[in-house]
């Protein structure tokens, strides 16, 4: 398997796990700032964000 | 800082992100050094002056790092590392070297630990400090203040003009409650750490250990190398004071057992609870815990005394490699969740992609399985053989190693490793 491939199923996990983005940006957002949600998502390499 | 005329000045470092480039960035997520806090509490015990300069969180800069050390003047420098970071900590030990030669340059923390000859043999390291360091360091400190020899202390590989002395390696500490609690004191105030999210938020912060090894030796963890197959704990007693007094002096409302199990012992946690219940400290708290450890029981004392996250390592949904991998059945990780749940705790799990097991059917397995149990959260990552691991040493021996370059030693980085499947 390659690197994107992992990536690519990090990224369903996600999906398929909070649903949508949204739900997944809001569940961070609970228990940090907005800044530090997208910046922890995108360290990630969670790239679907809106 | 303590002072004594026959010690000797000791600076102790996390390294800051990004020196290896000479640019530094402060990160986003930050807790406090722990290891680096029990080792000067341990060294300014024995009547050395000691600081600690967490330049990691502080994002400090080259310049700053120069100033800091000509104005200590340290006579040993100490820094610890994870993985990733170890490029940044060879930068620094590099500057410091570069400032004065003359200074004992010391490296700990895991990833030096897994590779100390490797180390010790780079020009910017003098001596590798390997494992638990409060009892190591302090003896190289008398060492150095006494002008005796280095080459002798138990734990350590030294190196000398290409020669390393590798010591015997250290006995582990069986009696926890001796060591003395974190240096808080010399780190920044805990309320200026920033943790990761689920790791407590909504007041003051700090991590916090009550135990060290692990008999699971799980094969992407290197806790069971660094510290053991036995669980050592300290006393309900001694975990309790160390939080009273976080708590009383600093204000700390939110706590982290970062062991890999604080659960695994019913009597400590039901006399850890019933102390926090009866002392009436208004505090929050998360911890990491082994699914087949749990119960109703455990779960409602937490609860009362204040838990409000448990962080299951699950890893897996494929039934035969959860049961390899961490020896539990989906079912003890399902009934695990649910009486978390049920007993009003939240429960997060952690999940791994990219085993050398793992095929794409057993990854959607994985994917399926986080859904079905009654999570809270869920955390995904892909997985990365640190060294220090049976999966680094199983990549290495295989050949599937794809770098040496330790930046890439990150659940965020690019995949170091040749996946068979």
């Amino acid at each position: 398997m390659s690197h994107r491939e992992l990536l690519g199923a990090l990224r369903r996990a996600y999906l398929r796990f909070y649903l949508q983005p949204d739900v997944l940006v809001h569940h961070l957002r609970k228990f940090t700032t907005p800044a530090i949600a997208r910046n922890y998502l995108r360290s990630a390499r969670i790239i679907f964000l809106p | 800082m303590s002072e004594n005329g026959n010690g000797c000045r000791v600076l102790l470092l996390t390294p800051p992100r990004g020196l290896w480039r000479g640019r530094v960035e402060k990160p986003l997520l930050w807790t406090q050094p722990l290891g680096l806090a029990y080792v000067a509490a341990a060294v300014r015990e024995r009547g050395h002056t000691v600081a600690i300069l967490d330049a990691y969180s502080l994002g400090i800069p080259r310049r700053e790092l120069r100033r800091h050390l000509e104005e200590f003047r340290p006579r040993v420098v100490g820094v610890s590392a994870l993985t990733p970071q170890w490029p940044d900590a060879e930068a620094l030990l590099g500057l410091v070297k570069e400032l004065d030669h003359g200074v004992v340059t010391v490296a700990g923390g895991p990833h030096v630990s897994a590779l100390p000859r490797e180390t010790v043999a780079k020009p910017c390291v003098d001596v590798v400090v390997v494992g638990e360091g409060e009892a190591v360091m302090a003896d190289l400190c008398d060492a150095v203040a006494g002008g005796s020899s280095l080459e002798e202390i138990p734990g350590t590989f030294v190196g000398r003009g290409g020669e390393v002395t590798a010591a015997p390696p250290r006995e582990k500490n069986q009696q926890l409650d001796s060591v003395p609690f974190p240096a808080h004191d010399l780190l920044p105030h805990p309320s200026s750490y920033n943790p990761f999210p689920s790791w407590g938020t909504g007041g003051t912060f700090s991590s916090i250990v009550s135990g060290r090894g692990c008999p699971y030796d799980c094969c992407f963890c290197e806790v069971t190398s660094q510290q053991g197959k036995r669980y050592r704990l300290r006393s309900a007693d001694n975990v309790f004071a160390e939080m009273e007094w976080l708590y009383r002096e600093y204000g700390v409302s939110v706590f982290s057992f970062r062991d890999p199990s604080m659960i695994c012992s019913r009597r400590r946690l039901l006399e850890l609870c019933e102390a926090i219940v009866e002392s009436g400290m208004k505090i929050a708290w998360t911890c990491n815990a082994r699914a087949n450890e749990i119960g109703a029981e455990k779960l409602e004392a937490m609860k009362a005394a204040g838990c409000r996250l448990i962080q299951y390592g699950i890893e897996v949904g494929n039934a035969e490699m959860l049961l390899k991998i961490k020896r539990l059945t989906r079912e003890e990780v399902a009934e695990a969740v649910t009486a978390t749940r049920r007993a009003g705790i939240s429960a997060h799990g952690y999940f791994i992609f990219g085993f050398l097991e793992d095929t794409r059917e057993t990854i959607r397995e994985t994917m399926e399985f986080s859904r079905q149990l009654d999570l809270n959260s869920a955390g995904f990552a892909t997985m990365v053989p640190f060294p220090g691991t049976a999966e680094y040493e199983r990549c290495r021996s295989h050949g599937l190693l794809l770098t040496d370059d330790w930046r890439d030693y990150s659940v965020s980085g690019r995949l170091v490793y040749r996946h068979r499947s």
